[in-house]
């Protein structure tokens, strides 16, 4: 028993390290000179790094699939591999954090604390392996966004930002919480394996199509999918850039992870079929992401519909795992692969967002980048690489995510949903150009001044969107891998 | 020695390095780069077999590339390809050279963009794997997006918005269809492909509903790119708003992309799918040749009047390639190197024009042979090319394209050939209104003839001219094998096709029986 337990604690030592280090800066904020917060970056970036070095230490020992702290959790390559890219997400954002939230004069240390637990939340996230874990790590993880939202107290919109978040987010999570309600009236359990077992005996029960139903809605929330998308917006451009950048990404990435866990259990028992629901949600959320993209004129709104759009691709993969045997798996590793994909691209255009700040406020109207091409041409190639990538164009890793996305599609049957997916993509490559006009075609004098974190986060997500769109092979054997243990019951 | 790859990266690698060096050597950094490239492809005329060995894929690369999807990198050629590289060899520098001037702002930035875009479109035509080809395929949208959306004209931003958002709707579609295809090779092997041969030997094995539609998804992204008519309408924009040398290697070589696609794709993929929309292609195309000479008649633009005759005799190469046969396909390859020729010349000519006195008005000239008479000489040659004069290279072409049409498709062929008529009233009766008549626009008395520069870019096109009219044998004799291979595969599958049991093409038993 002994024993069990230490191992355990070894096994989520990414996660207690971000837990121990969040309470440690709660402390240790308290007395760091407001003038001297860049030191909780380097701290709080410290420890994430300490847990991404962890989670590759650990992974080793996943590859035999196992539960640990009772059923609650699940240790597989697959709750790595997200817990490895929500890190990489906390790391994106932590880079930019110190001197944008200078820019904005917040001074609040409790943020790095935040940003810590959010973490920690999203790491549980990946490998919760009973609905109960999932409601608790999804709270965790909810809870210091909202506040992370909110955090300019002075600014309305980031007031109302996370207003909005909080109050449709709570309403989303009591969903959820019905929803999981009902499945353990129906299976008399809240652990993913034994729901999977029991609803594998017998034809669904309403109990289960509606709880299931609720589940997917409470999710559907989380991850901004249509029709639960409408607070995306208004939230992502109220917040301050560095969190949008995390709750896109990072968010984003758990939230799949748990959900892709779930919907594996229900369809691989074959209990249930979500696939049509799936499908339309996808479809839904590519066609109207990438549309609605094209009327706005902010860049932080530009890019919030971009994510609803880029949930649509990982949904897409969702309604595909439903194929057994090996298309399903693969739609899990695409799945895998495109939220690593979508957290490098998407990272790097908000790590440049971060830079258009003026008089202490946001201002990330596209008109901003006027003349960016002649000003400062490798910030603006910087930008205009993450923009083709995140358009899908090769060679860059977000074409390879795309490719790996449409195969896994195409090959479980859905050509249909692989075809609304392309005109979408088409669609939005229209919105992706657009900041590039701005740089490139107008002219204008933009005032924006590089920093060395932005520049470092740009690069690191440059050079990785190259490096695995021309040669991607580690991390795809790496993602199909992942996605090799995952197979429930 | 790996001569395609040689060939392709050779200007990439050449664009960043003009990229990193100071602004000051970018012009003749570039022209050295274009220059060297041409010297490394011309050895392939040579190392390409025309014996027996032609109708196979020769000087082919084959390495793994990305194993999880089963990619490999697949290069090679056949002589259908390796004419359409040299095509783009010789093209750049002349390119480049035309670039020297009129190119005001960041030329940096251009020289590097234009090789850049030299390596893309020679990994198109190199590519036997069709990812590394989607690859190319994509990659030449980027530096030909800002080459029309820096240095383009008044409405650069939208024409350079519409040229990309058209591809990538049809590229995405092909992508599926791509993809479809992958699957089905997985299910038949159990193993992931993306090969070009793979996917010829199970392409047969998917239902002929299925052939269908994929066929219609690669055809989309083709004809787009052809352009063919209706979808041509983001062409005369682009044509009209890009630099010189954007238009040059629009009208020259990309295009050409769109109708090599058909070549090397959408036809010998789905042979029995291309046999059945056979007639809507042909169709369109005897519509495209019509009305693209209708159109380009009456433009006061003589630049957009070249971008109309652009569509108009696209139109007669896709008219050609769907001939299905020998005349009607070697004519149509022979046809788009005519056509890269002549329009090339024809645009580097509007941009002399250009350059000297800002505007592309047909009214604003007039009785120009008297002031410029260089340019007069060849803006001749070059029109009677593009209208296809015996003796210059468009006549062969365009000969071989009606004959082999006629056999099959009458009708359209008949329609075209009025076209052919009419690309002779419009080419010719601007000629007249530019270079004859009085010189009664006084700005145009003080016009200089062409500069030493300007002789250099333009002779080696009209020295080109005629050896492609006077002797098109070494240049049939690369195409044929190549295009009877492509027959035959088309032959072999002609039952799939729901055409084989009412009997209707006459022009395929025929060739079957030749055959047998």
């Amino acid at each position: 028993m002994g024993t069990d337990l230490a191992n355990w604690l070894f096994l989520v030592s990414p996660s207690l390290v971000l837990f121990a280090g969040a309470m440690f800066l709660i402390l240790f904020e308290a007395i760091v000179r407001p003038q001297n917060q860049g030191s909780l970056r380097l701290l709080s970036m410290l420890l994430t790094g300490v847990a991404m070095l962890l989670t590759v230490v650990v992974w080793g020992q996943a590859n035999q699939a196992q539960e640990i702290f009772y059923g609650m959790l699940r240790f597989d390559h697959y709750g790595l591999g997200f817990q490895g890219v929500g890190l990489l997400a906390g790391f994106f954002a932590l880079l930019v954090s110190h001197e944008y939230l200078e820019a904005l004069k917040i001074r609040v240390g409790e943020y790095y604390a935040l940003v810590l637990f959010g973490l920690f939340g999203m790491n549980l996230m990946a490998l919760a392996n009973d609905l109960m874990m999932v409601f608790i790590s999804i709270e965790v993880m909810s809870l210091s966004m909202y506040i992370l939202c909110a955090i300019k107290r002075s600014d309305p919109r980031s007031v109302e930002s996370g207003f909005k978040y909080f109050i449709l987010g709570a309403f989303a999570s009591g969903l959820l919480l019905y929803g999981i309600a009902l499945l353990y009236g129906a299976s008399g359990s809240t652990s993913l394996p034994a729901l999977a077992h029991t609803l594998a005996a017998g034809e669904p029960g309403p109990l289960v199509m509606v709880g299931g139903a609720l589940v997917l809605a409470g999710f559907g929330f989380k991850v901004g999918a249509v029709p639960f998308h409408m607070y995306v917006p208004d939230v992502y451009q109220g917040a301050p850039t560095a969190v949008t950048s995390l709750m896109s990404t990072g968010v984003k990435a758990a939230s799949f992870a748990a959900l892709g866990r779930i919907i594996l259990g229900y369809m691989g028992a074959g209990a249930a079929n979500w696939e049509g629901a799936l499908w339309f949600m996808a479809a839904a959320t590519m066609l109207i992401g990438n549309l609605g993209a094209l009327v706005q004129n902010d860049l932080k709104r530009i890019l919030a519909y971009s994510s609803i759009a880029h949930a649509g691709y990982m949904l897409m993969m969702l309604a595909s795992v439903g194929n057994e045997g090996a298309a399903g798996r693969e739609a899990l590793g695409g799945l895998l692969f495109y939220a690593l994909t979508y957290t490098i691209m998407s990272a790097g255009t908000f790590a440049i967002l971060t830079l258009l700040v003026k008089n202490g406020s946001d201002d990330t109207d596209i008109s901003r980048l006027s003349g960016l091409g002649h000003s400062n041409p490798w910030l603006a190639a910087g930008m205009s690489i993450c923009l083709l990538s995140l358009a899908g164009i090769p060679p860059t890793m977000g074409f390879v995510g795309k490719f790996y996305l449409f195969a896994a599609t195409v090959q479980s049957g859905y050509t249909g949903l692989a075809i609304v997916g392309a005109l979408s993509a088409a669609v939005g490559v229209y919105y992706y150009l657009r900041p590039m006009v701005y740089m490139y075609m107008k002219e204008g004098h933009p005032h924006i001044h590089p920093n060395i974190w932005v520049s470092g986060s740009v690069i690191i997500a440059c050079v990785l969107m190259f490096a695995l769109g021309i040669a991607p092979n580690e991390v795809l054997d790496w993602a199909e891998a992942a996605v090799r243990t995952v197979i429930v019951g | 020695m790996p001569w395609l790859s040689l060939v392709t990266f050779l200007p990439i690698l050449g664009g960043l390095l003009v990229a990193a060096l100071p602004s000051s050597m970018a012009r003749l950094s570039a022209l050295a780069v274009s220059l060297v490239t041409l010297a490394v492809s011309v050895p392939l005329w040579f190392l390409y077999d025309i014996g027996p060995k032609a109708p196979q894929f020769q000087l082919e690369e084959k390495l793994p590339w990305i194993d999880a999807f089963g990619v490999s990198y697949h290069l090679g050629i056949d002589g259908v390809s390796l004419l359409l590289i040299l095509l783009t060899t010789i093209l750049t520098p002349i390119i480049v050279l035309a670039g020297f001037s009129g190119v005001e702002k960041g030329h940096k930035g251009y020289m590097a963009l234009m090789l850049v875009l030299e390596g893309a479109m020679i990994g198109t035509f190199v590519a036997l794997d069709t990812f590394v080809f989607y690859l190319f395929w994509e990659l030449v949208l980027i530096p030909m997006y800002f080459l029309i959306g820096v240095w383009g004209g008044e409405r650069r931003i939208y024409a350079a918005v519409k040229f990309f958002i058209y591809t990538v709707v049809g590229s995405l579609l092909m992508l599926v269809a791509m993809i479809a295809l992958y699957a089905k090779y997985y299910e038949v092997h159990h193993a992931w492909s993306t090969d070009l041969f793979d996917l010829l030997s199970v392409a047969e094995q998917v239902p002929f509903g299925a052939q269908y539609w994929m066929f219609a998804a690669f055809a989309l992204a083709f004809a787009i790119k052809v352009p063919l008519f209706p979808l041509h309408t983001w062409l005369p924009d682009a044509h009209v708003e890009a630099p010189t040398g954007g238009s040059v290697v629009l009208a020259g070589v990309m295009l050409k992309m769109g109708t090599y696609g058909f070549y090397r794709f959408a036809i010998p993929l789905f042979p029995a799918a291309a046999i059945e929309w056979g007639p809507v292609i042909v169709g369109l195309s005897a519509i495209a040749v019509v009305y693209g000479a209708l159109v380009a008649l009456v433009q006061d633009d003589i630049k957009k009047l070249v971008a109309y005759s652009s569509v108009s005799h696209m139109g007669a190469v896709m008219l050609g390639l769907f001939a299905f046969t020998e005349p009607g396909m070697g004519g149509s390859v022979y046809q788009m190197l005519n056509h890269g020729v002549s329009t090339g010349a024809l645009f580097l000519l509007v941009g002399v024009l250009y350059e000297r006195r800002h505007t592309r008005a047909i009214a604003d000239y007039g009785g120009l042979s008297a002031v410029v008479p260089g340019f007069a000489v060849v803006f001749m040659i070059v029109t009677f090319s593009s209208i296809g004069l015996p003796g210059l290279n468009g006549f062969v072409g365009e000969f071989l394209i009606l004959l082999g049409a006629f056999k099959y498709a009458p009708l359209p062929t008949v329609l075209a050939t009025t076209g052919v008529i009419f690309g002779a009233a419009y080419m010719l009766w601007a000629y007249q209104r530019m270079m004859f008549g009085p010189l009664s626009n006084h700005e145009n008395q003080t016009l200089k003839d062409l500069n030493p520069r300007e002789w250099a870019y333009l002779l080696p096109l009209v020295a080109l001219i005629f050896i492609m009219g006077l002797f098109p044998q070494p240049f049939l004799d690369r195409i044929n094998p190549s295009v009877e291979a492509l027959l035959g595969r088309i032959e072999a599958h002609y039952d799939q096709s729901p055409y084989a049991s009412t009997g209707i093409p006459g022009w395929l038993t025929d060739a079957e029986q030749k055959g047998e």
